[in-house]
């Protein structure tokens, strides 16, 4: 729908003959709402009154208990929406908020030079589009626009790209894409398209414990990280999956101990806490369990107790 | 609720519907529905935009200009009016 289009649809639908339905312009910059009526509709629509930009909303109200309304009615309405669609006149239609929700959420400068970056290292579109993503679910957290944000982050985690997004938002909001930013400043050639997707296929030094994670899973994670030694590893989790987390360390802790190998007094190592860090994502509660690999002769009570009171501490 | 986004300029205008449920939309657009709440076009059920599988009304997010298809994803639903 052109410009003219939509005056020629307000002017039309913007009067009394068409009392079940209530037209308005918002500009959700100033929040500011002026209503349109036959009358005025030409005169605001283009004027300076409200400039029609990415902030402009126009709400088209239904009153389906008004006495002059119609499903006829209504169906002409729409149907001359859809005409416009049909012909290519320049919009589309969308049924989910959470376009809109994207489009209005602006990354930082500093998140935008991040993606340039790692654009010029030649990292995948589909790749940087998931962090972008990624980065505006964090922008409503950290905004405290719980709603929006955990409406996005469904959609997203759910979408073709959600594997990608979730890897990129784990990624981004524990800190580690500000660690690569600094790794790939001093040495870009490391950082390449083929470490990125390495990387979201396999990071060793962080396991994150989101809605699709077991207790089961989270030990085969630590094991599969023992047997490359890798020597540190974080465990994330928020909300709810933080019980996960505790728990499916325990688990690894039981297994650790009850391993039927005769280790006959020999030392072995296994993945003790290290520090812990209770924080917040935008309303929910989240911990990080940094774990080292240490070497252990046996589990005497002395270390035993230590580690159940680092456990019960963590 | 319903949004449309409209394209002038470079500017996206949102056109939000309120008082009407999707599906009136979807009718109004010239598309009617079955029982088990597939999209029908002609009277026969309709395909994705990716072609991936067949449209419900509940998992649809997007219907794009000239075609009229549909996207049920929200992320190719951004994408394509990114670049619209």
């Amino acid at each position: 729908m052109s410009l003219t289009g939509l005056v020629l649809f307000i002017k039309k639908y913007a009067s009394k003959t068409f009392s079940w339905l209530k037209l308005s312009l918002t500009d959700s910059d100033t929040g500011k709402t002026i209503e349109l009526t036959g009358d005025n509709a030409t005169q605001i629509v283009g004027s300076k009154d409200i400039v029609i930009n990415n902030n402009t909303t126009l709400n088209i109200y239904i009153n389906k208990n008004d006495d002059n309304y119609s499903r006829e009615s209504q169906n002409d309405c729409v149907g001359e929406v859809g005409l416009g669609i049909e012909r290519h006149e320049g919009y589309g239609i969308t049924f989910d908020q959470g376009v809109s929700v994207i489009r209005n959420t602006t990354l930082s400068k500093q998140q935008n030079e991040i993606i340039k970056m790692f654009k010029k290292l030649g990292w995948p579109e589909d790749i940087l589009k998931a962090l972008a993503i990624a980065y505006k679910i964090m922008i409503l957290e950290d905004q405290g626009k719980h709603d929006k944000a955990k409406g996005l982050m469904e959609e997203a985690f759910r979408s073709k790209q959600g594997s990608n997004i979730r890897k990129m938002y784990n990624l981004a909001r524990s800190g580690y894409i500000d660690g690569f930013v600094m790794g790939a400043l001093f040495s870009p050639a490391s950082y390449g398209p083929k470490w990125v997707l390495d990387t979201l296929n396999y990071f060793p030094e962080a396991i994150f414990v989101d809605e699709n994670s077991s207790k089961i899973e989270i030990v085969e994670e630590l094991r599969k990280r023992h047997l490359k030694a890798i020597p540190k590893v974080s465990l994330f989790a928020r909300g709810k999956k933080i019980e996960t987390l505790m728990n499916g360390y325990s688990m690894y802790l039981d297994k650790s101990f009850n391993s039927s190998e005769d280790r006959k007094g020999s030392p072995f190592q296994i993945y003790l806490i290290e520090e812990k860090e209770d924080y917040k994502i935008g309303w929910s509660e989240a911990k990080r369990l940094v774990l080292k690999l240490q070497y252990v002769r046996e589990a005497t009570p002395e270390l035993l107790q230590k580690w159940a009171s680092d456990f019960s501490k963590a | 609720m319903t949004w449309l986004i409209m394209s002038e300029n470079n500017d996206i205008l949102l056109i939000k519907f309120e008082g009407v449920q999707k599906r009136e939309i979807l009718e109004g657009l010239g598309f009617s529905v079955d029982r088990h709440g597939y999209l029908l076009r002609n009277g026969e059920k309709i395909k994705t935009h990716d072609g991936s599988a067949y449209a419900k009304v509940d998992d649809v997010k997007a219907v794009l200009p000239g075609s009229l298809d549909i996207i049920t994803d929200l992320i190719e639903a951004e994408d394509y009016f990114k670049t619209y």
